[in-house]
């Protein structure tokens, strides 16, 4: 009872949160251009920090999605 | 190849380094005691980011949608009294950088360096980033800095009783780059009258009085000083400017300041100082000779070096006077003001120094200011202290003092100068001496190279022209030659104001190629010792000196500085050109030798020197030079090369006098057209109008537009998939490496009508052309989305990117982080992002409007605390479909009518190639574009022969060494091009037997085919076509809205609608204008006739008890309010319009009153 009533609206039993992964979009940046280090594989879930998990860099660029994409080839 | 680009590209590095001159100022405020001024070392920081140490990047910038400034940081020195200065430092705000400018963090960077910064490998700045947008300055076009020019205009006459319409103008520069500009008018009574604006206000003084202002001597000596230039024996001789008559004004002149009441040189300047006391803010407490003083040296002739100004100012004073004079005797003729010669351009870097001048003078008065109140208030505290310490006092009030200016006022500089780049507005109550307030900005679209770089090489006549109904400032000047580009000029609205450079014309700059600040006052000086040592009489001594037949005056940037005895002038020019030329030598090799020789009735002779920065240069040879490794190319500018004589390389003397020759040869013809003109292939060969089409379509064409594509996020960009380089090209296509950035396609073309689809420039595109990948092209859309700056939201409530978890509908579309999938289709009307409000717990999903599907290119997500701020890009594949635009580099576009299958082409009969693209053969004839033929048949023998085909227009206007031993004459162009189809067997014309696709039988003609270089532009179908059945109407008139974008109509105008009456087409028209508009059925009472007085009551729905039947609806009630009765009731068809048009007579008390009849007659 009493944790009901300090959380009035129960939330939803929550399913697991699924991860997006992106790509650290900071590439060959903070370092001598010609030894590449960043281009890290980022793998984040709602409500995590933005950033580059390597190289601390705060843009992010979403990859391409596994699933089947299908193009009119016209 | 790069580097030469890079240096031909900007028209000046338009650095901010000018700062340092700006707050050289030393310049006080004359507050009460207290003395303000800026020190001269301002430090302008590199770009970095917020928070942190690290730099910041152009391509950060762009993504995160912000503007590319460092920090400005400068000292400020207080004085107080006698005491010693304190020096304090404040924050100026961020200030707008300009890219691979000296504060720039990509300066120097090579093209592998550039590249990963993402930025393209050719980047040559010359633009700001403000909020993520590139904005470049656009040159605009001023009178030429410190040359008296004549000029006569109408409103003269209005200033004033007694003015004629002549007067004499000079814009005077400071070294700031800061003008003020003085008129000397001439009165009906044989006077003068200086004009001068001051704080928006023009104030006209008697000439004689500022001479006697200027100088402490007796009248005679004036006298004699006037009237020197008149001598009796030349008169009405070559080049005698003078006449008798100035004798007679110079006695006027003298005689009005008697008049006044004024007879000495300090009774003269109490009289200025008393009557502009109240203008020169600060100077409310000094004697009025000191203002008088002030006046002069703020006001007149601001050009002038202030040590040893007063005599100077007299000379150039007279100077004027005396050109004033010539012209009214009509010993010279005016000045053009609309031709180049008496111009020069204004530059970012100086639009702003100029503009930061003001703002930077309001904040040293402000601080003063606030320095003048806090000395009030805290002065009974401190009194004594101070008495006993004898300390600096104002060490402590600086440091309170910075506490509240730095915070707002200090940075509102940065912040002016960043909206007046971003709009293009000039927020000023002076003016700044400029004749326009807006327009000084403009986006640097990329939808190509030629259009990027255009932005560069354009230069505008100015804004307040472009409202002018005369036409004369839009006319091509032939003292322009060289200059501007002839061909290279929008045709419509700005045609003949927005000009652009051609490929060799620079602008002279404030900088030497070593990127140092070029002391102008030591060039001078050094340019003076080299003319006393020709024999030139400096002017300074004496008062009196010899006039226009017997020596010229030379003039070097606005300062009469000496004459030249005139049977000696033209040694000294040759001379002086000789050493503008040698590397050797202190003499700049941008100086401009403006020689105007003596003349009947000319232009005012004299010698005009000019060194300063943004005037117009080009190279031509120097012929009387010897060449030796290149030394002999001189840079001149558009006011000497009118008195020249330049020749054209072909070797012959362009139909020259023998008592004329020419002294100058050009380099090459193709330096009179722009860049964009220059790369129409044998451009020369085309009507002149079609390559002005082609200057404006190529400017328009999809191309390969970046090469940084990946990174970019502009709000459009248009990318062509396939880009070829042509085959038929020009030198400057390979030297402005426009291949790393083609425009079009080797199609080949066969000119033919075939199928009657291809008339009125249409054309016909091969669908298995196309289908193999020819013109594919796309479109990037970028989207910006912050969440946490949402303006209009009044609610405090955060939102972020989440999808929700239990609507589980939108998750084929939206991914777990709320955005679309990368790669993913997403239809019109798709949701394709989700929200989530934190505080109402709601998520909600944005749909995606237009009206076709995009596909999502990249997702890039912004790093803050929560997922709040994305750029998402959409691709928008563009092939080619029916109404896409072409166009050949000759200007003839067409419309793509018809993608016609291959196997209905029609095929040559030898080689069995079938055409890709069929263009009408009426293209030709009326349009003469015959460089189009020449293209065909050379890129035709070009890939025969696996070689690509120069076609540098003019090319036979240049003298060939080898053209006398090549045995007579050479041969000509068609039979070069043709001999080349010769060898490799086929026809010498460029034509081929062809066989019809559909028939299979062989052409009665043969057809002229061969490859053309095709551009894509823009202008598609699928941006333009507008349709509707039904939908959205407006709220008031329930008529159909308009606009594209909303799905409106199309207006069935007055024009259409006389078109149907005149074929009787009643019904159609009633269908057009009534049914498919707002027809409405009104209740109009027919007892009073009005429209708006009925109105309906609804009865209750009376369920009648029946089985198997639907309860049946009572028939409507309709009452007129005003008869109050439901008789004579009657519904009349008609435009809702109408019904409004009744209630809005009714607001004005205008009844409207319907009489009814039966259709039969009344």
């Amino acid at each position: 009872m009493s944790s009901a009533a300090s959380n009035p609206r129960p939330q939803p039993p929550q399913p697991k949160q699924e991860e997006t992964r992106y790509v650290c979009g900071g590439d060959l940046l903070f370092v001598s251009y010609n030894t590449r280090c960043c281009g890290e594989e980022v793998s984040l879930r709602p409500g995590d920090k933005i950033e580059c998990s390597a190289c601390n860099y705060p843009v992010l660029f979403k990859k391409r999605t596994r699933r089947i994409v299908e193009f009119q080839a016209r | 190849m790069q580097q030469k680009r890079r240096s031909y590209h900007l028209p000046a590095p338009g650095d901010l380094t000018h700062l340092r001159e700006l707050f050289d100022w030393k310049k006080s405020l004359y507050l009460t005691r207290i003395l303000l001024w800026f020190a001269d070392d301002p430090i302008l920081g590199r770009p970095q980011k917020e928070r942190s140490s690290e730099p910041l990047y152009p391509f950060e910038c762009r993504q995160a949608r912000i503007s590319y400034t460092g920090k400005l940081l400068a000292d400020i020195y207080f004085q107080r009294g006698d005491k010693a200065p304190v020096r304090e430092q404040f924050n100026f705000g961020q200030f707008p950088i300009m890219l691979m400018s000296k504060c720039c963090n990509l300066r120097g960077y090579d093209p592998q360096q550039l590249v990963s910064y993402k930025e393209e490998s050719s980047e040559m700045g010359g633009y700001f980033i403000l909020n993520g947008l590139e904005r470049v300055v656009r040159p605009v076009i001023m009178p030429k800095r410190n040359y008296p020019m004549s000029t006569v205009r109408n409103s003269f006459r209005d200033r004033k009783e007694g003015y004629t319409d002549k007067a004499v103008v000079i814009r005077c520069a400071r070294e700031d780059q800061s003008s003020v500009t003085i008129k000397l008018y001439y009165l009906h009574n044989g006077s003068a009258r200086l004009g001068v604006w001051i704080q928006g206000k023009e104030f006209l003084l008697p000439v004689g009085l500022i001479l006697k202002a200027l100088i402490d001597s007796p009248d005679h000596e004036i006298y004699a000083s006037l009237t020197c230039c008149y001598l009796e024996k030349f008169e009405k001789g070559k080049g005698a400017v003078g006449t008798q008559l100035v004798g007679e004004r110079a006695q006027i002149i003298i005689n009005e300041v008697g008049d006044l009441g004024l007879f000495t040189h300090r009774q003269c300047l109490e009289h200025i100082g008393e009557h502009f006391q109240p203008l020169m803010g600060g100077l409310e407490n000094e004697p009025y000779s000191v203002v008088g003083d002030a006046v002069l040296k703020d006001y007149i002739f601001v050009h002038l070096d202030k040590n040893n100004d007063k005599f100077n100012l007299l000379i150039v004073f007279r100077f004027m006077l005396q050109k004033l004079f010539s012209l009214m005797d009509q010993t010279s003729v005016l000045d053009n003001s609309d031709s180049l010669q008496n111009h020069e351009v204004l530059l970012p870097g100086h639009l702003i120094t100029i503009y930061l001048k003001i703002y930077a003078f309001g904040i040293l008065y402000f601080i003063g200011k606030k320095l003048e109140d806090w000395l009030q208030r805290t002065k009974k505290l401190l009194q004594d202290e101070i008495k006993k310490e004898n300390n600096n006092i104002n060490f402590g009030s600086v440091d309170s003092l910075k506490k509240v200016l730095d915070k707002n006022p200090t940075r509102q500089i940065s912040l002016a100068v960043e909206n007046m780049l971003k709009t293009g507005r000039l927020f000023t109550q002076t003016g700044l001496d400029l004749q326009q307030r807006a327009g000084f900005t403009v986006q640097a679209e990329r939808l190509n190279f030629l259009r990027f770089l255009s932005h560069f090489r354009a230069v505008h006549r100015g804004a307040s022209f472009a409202g002018l109904r005369t036409t004369s400032v839009r006319k091509l000047l032939p003292e322009s030659w060289g200059f501007l580009c002839p061909v290279h000029t929008p045709d419509g609205e700005p045609c003949g104001l927005l000009n652009h450079m051609t490929c060799t014309c620079r602008i002279t700059s404030y900088f030497d190629a070593q990127g140092n600040i070029r002391d102008f006052s030591k060039i001078r000086m050094s340019i003076l010792s080299v003319l006393i040592e020709v024999g030139m009489t400096p002017s300074l001594p004496r008062l009196v000196h010899a006039g226009p037949p017997a020596a010229l005056s030379v003039i070097l940037d606005g300062r009469v500085v000496g004459s030249i005895s005139s049977n000696q002038v033209e040694k000294v020019v040759a001379h002086l050109r000789r050493l503008k030329v040698s590397a050797a030598s202190v003499i700049p090799d941008d100086l401009e030798v403006g020689y105007v020789p003596l003349s009947m009735g000319g232009a005012y002779p004299g010698l005009y020197l000019f060194t300063s920065p943004s005037r117009f240069v080009r190279p031509v040879k120097n012929i009387s030079i010897p060449a030796v490794e290149g030394q002999n190319i001189e840079l001149i500018g558009p006011f000497e090369q009118v008195f020249m004589e330049i020749r054209c390389p072909d070797g012959r003397d362009g139909g020259r006098k023998d008592a004329f020759p020419a002294t100058h040869e050009e380099i090459h013809p193709t330096g009179m057209l722009s860049v964009v003109a220059n790369l129409t292939p044998w451009s020369e060969h085309n009507q002149s109008p079609r390559n002005m089409y082609q200057c404006q379509m190529a400017k328009q064409t999809m191309g390969f537009s970046l090469q940084a594509l990946c990174n970019r996020t502009d709000q459009k960009l248009y990318h062509l998939k396939t880009p070829q380089s042509p085959i038929v090209r020009t030198k400057t296509y390979m030297n402005y490496c426009v291949d790393e950035y083609p425009t079009g396609t080797n199609a080949i073309v066969a000119v033919l009508s075939y199928t009657g689809y291809d008339m009125e420039d249409a054309m016909i595109l091969s669908k298995s052309s196309v289908d193999r990948g020819m013109f594919h092209g796309q479109i990037f859309q970028t989207e910006s989305i912050d969440l946490s700056d949402q303006k209009g939201k009044s609610d405090r409530s955060q939102r972020l990117f989440r999808r929700s978890n239990t609507d589980k509908s939108h998750h084929s579309l939206i991914d777990s982080d709320g955005l679309p999938y990368v790669g993913q289709t997403i239809k019109p009307d798709e949701p394709y992002y989700s929200t989530y409000d934190e505080i109402k717990g709601a998520t909600r999903t944005a749909k995606r409007k237009g009206s076709e599907p995009a596909i999502v290119d990249y997702v890039a997500i912004d790093g803050k605390k929560h997922l709040q701020k994305v750029n998402i890009r959409f691709r928008h594949p563009r092939n080619p479909i029916i109404g896409d635009k072409f166009s050949s580099r000759h200007g003839q576009k067409g419309v793509c009518s018809q993608l016609w299958p291959d196997i209905d082409m029609p095929f040559s009969g030898v080689t069995g190639m079938r055409p890709d693209l069929i263009i009408n053969p009426h293209a030709f004839p009326s349009r003469m574009t015959i460089a189009m033929l020449l293209e065909s048949v050379a890129a035709k023998g070009g890939s025969l022969h696996g070689k690509y085909v120069d076609a540098t227009p003019f090319a036979n206007s240049e003298k060939k060494d080898n053209e006398d031993t090549n045995g007579g004459k050479s041969k000509t162009l068609v039979d070069e091009l043709g001999e080349m189809l010769k060898v490799k067997g086929f026809n010498y014309h460029g034509v081929e037997v062809l066989y019809s696709g559909v028939y299979g039988t062989e052409l009665t003609c043969e057809i002229f085919i061969g490859p053309v270089y095709y551009q894509r532009l823009r202008h598609m179908v699928s941006d333009k076509f507008q349709v509707r059945a039904t939908g959205m109407v407006d709220q008031v008139t329930r008529q159909p809205i308009k606009g594209r974008k909303r799905g409106g109509g199309i207006r069935f105008g007055e024009m259409e609608r006389d078109s149907l009456l005149a074929h009787g087409a009643a019904y159609l028209l009633h269908d057009r204008l009534h049914t498919c508009s707002d027809y409405h059925i009104a209740d109009v009472c027919s007892l009073c006739g009005s429209i708006l007085t009925t109105s309906s009551v609804q009865p209750q729905m009376r369920v009648r008890e029946m089985r198997g039947l639907p309860p049946m609806r009572a028939p409507k009630k309709v009452t007129c309010h005003a008869c109050k009765s439901s008789k004579g009731m009657e519904t009349v068809a008609m435009p809702y319009v109408f019904r409004y048009l009744a209630a809005e007579l009714a607001a004005m008390n205008i009844k409207l009153t319907l009489q009814l009849s039966n259709a039969t007659g009344a």
